[in-house]
C-alpha cells in the first residue's frame, strides 16, 4: 500500500509526541525507583524490538 | 544466534564494568549523553532526519556456509548474532550496545544480550518447521512484510527510551 509522504510524516509526528509523553510520565511515575531499574526494564523491551526488527529486516 | 547475543551483551557491559571501575562518576554524564544521542537517532528511526549508522555492509561469504548443516549453522548464527560484523539496519541496536556499555552490569547485559538473541532468531525457529522450500521462501516474506511496522516501533521505543532516561536522570 503507498501512503502519501505527508501522511507517514504526519503518522510517525504522532507517534514521536506519544513515545516523548510515555517517557516522561514514566520518568514521574516511578521516581521510586533508581534511574538505572527504570531504564533498565526499558532497554530490556528495546533489545527485545531490535531483535525482532532485525530478524524482519534480513 | 542466541549465544553470540549474549555473549555482545556480555562484552559491552563487561567493558563499562571496567571503564566504571576506572571513573566510578561517569555513569551520570554518560548516561545523559547517551539519552541525547538516542532522541537525536529516535528521530532518524522515525525518518525526521537522516543520520549516519554505525555499521558495515558485510555479509558471510557462501564459502564460509557451505560445509554441513550444523557446521554452517554455527558460523552463521555466531557471526550474525554478534550484530556487529554484519550490516546493521537500525540506528536501535548500536544505541543498547551503549546502554549496556553504560550500565556496567554484566548480568544484565547477559540478560538484554539473550533477549535480543532469541528474538532476533525468531525467523529461523519459524523456517526450521518448514518441510519445503517455497514455504520457507513464504515464511520470510511474511517476516520482511513485517519490517517497516516493527521498524516504526523501535523508533517508538527508542524515543520512550531516550525521554524516560533524560527525564528520570533530572529528576534523580
Amino acid at each position: 500500500m503507498i501512503q502519501a509522504p505527508g501522511l507517514t510524516a504526519a503518522r510517525h509526528g504522532v507517534l514521536l509526541g506519544a513515545a516523548l509523553l510515555l517517557g516522561l510520565g514514566l520518568a514521574a511515575a516511578t521516581t521510586g525507583l533508581s534511574w538505572q531499574s527504570g531504564a533498565g526494564g526499558l532497554g530490556l523491551a528495546l533489545a527485545a524490538l531490535v531483535g525482532l526488527a532485525q530478524t524482519c529486516s534480513a | 544466534m542466541v549465544v553470540a547475543g549474549a555473549a555482545i551483551g556480555v562484552a559491552f557491559a563487561a567493558a563499562g564494568a571496567g571503564g566504571a571501575s576506572l571513573w566510578p562518576d561517569a555513569a551520570v554524564p554518560l548516561a545523559a549523553a547517551l539519552g541525547g544521542v538516542a532522541l537525536v537517532y529516535a528521530l532518524h528511526e522515525l525518518d525526521f532526519v537522516r543520520l549516519p549508522v554505525p555499521g558495515r555492509d558485510w555479509q558471510v561469504p557462501v564459502e564460509w556456509v557451505s560445509g554441513g548443516f550444523y557446521r554452517s549453522a554455527v558460523i552463521f548464527g555466531g557471526t550474525v548474532g554478534f550484530g556487529v560484523f554484519t550490516r546493521v539496519p537500525y540506528a536501535s541496536f548500536p544505541i543498547l550496545l551503549a546502554w549496556l556499555f553504560v550500565s556496567g552490569n554484566v548480568a544484565y547485559g547477559l540478560a538484554a544480550g539473550l533477549v535480543y538473541g532469541v528474538a532476533r532468531a525468531i525467523s529461523i525457529y519459524s523456517s526450521a518447521r518448514c518441510g519445503q522450500p517455497e514455504e520457507v521462501i513464504s515464511v520470510g516474506q511474511r517476516f520482511m512484510s513485517w519490517a517497516p511496522a516493527l521498524h516504526t516501533v523501535t523508533g517508538f521505543a527508542l524515543t520512550t527510551f531516550a525521554a524516560y532516561l533524560l527525564t528520570a536522570l533530572a529528576l534523580s
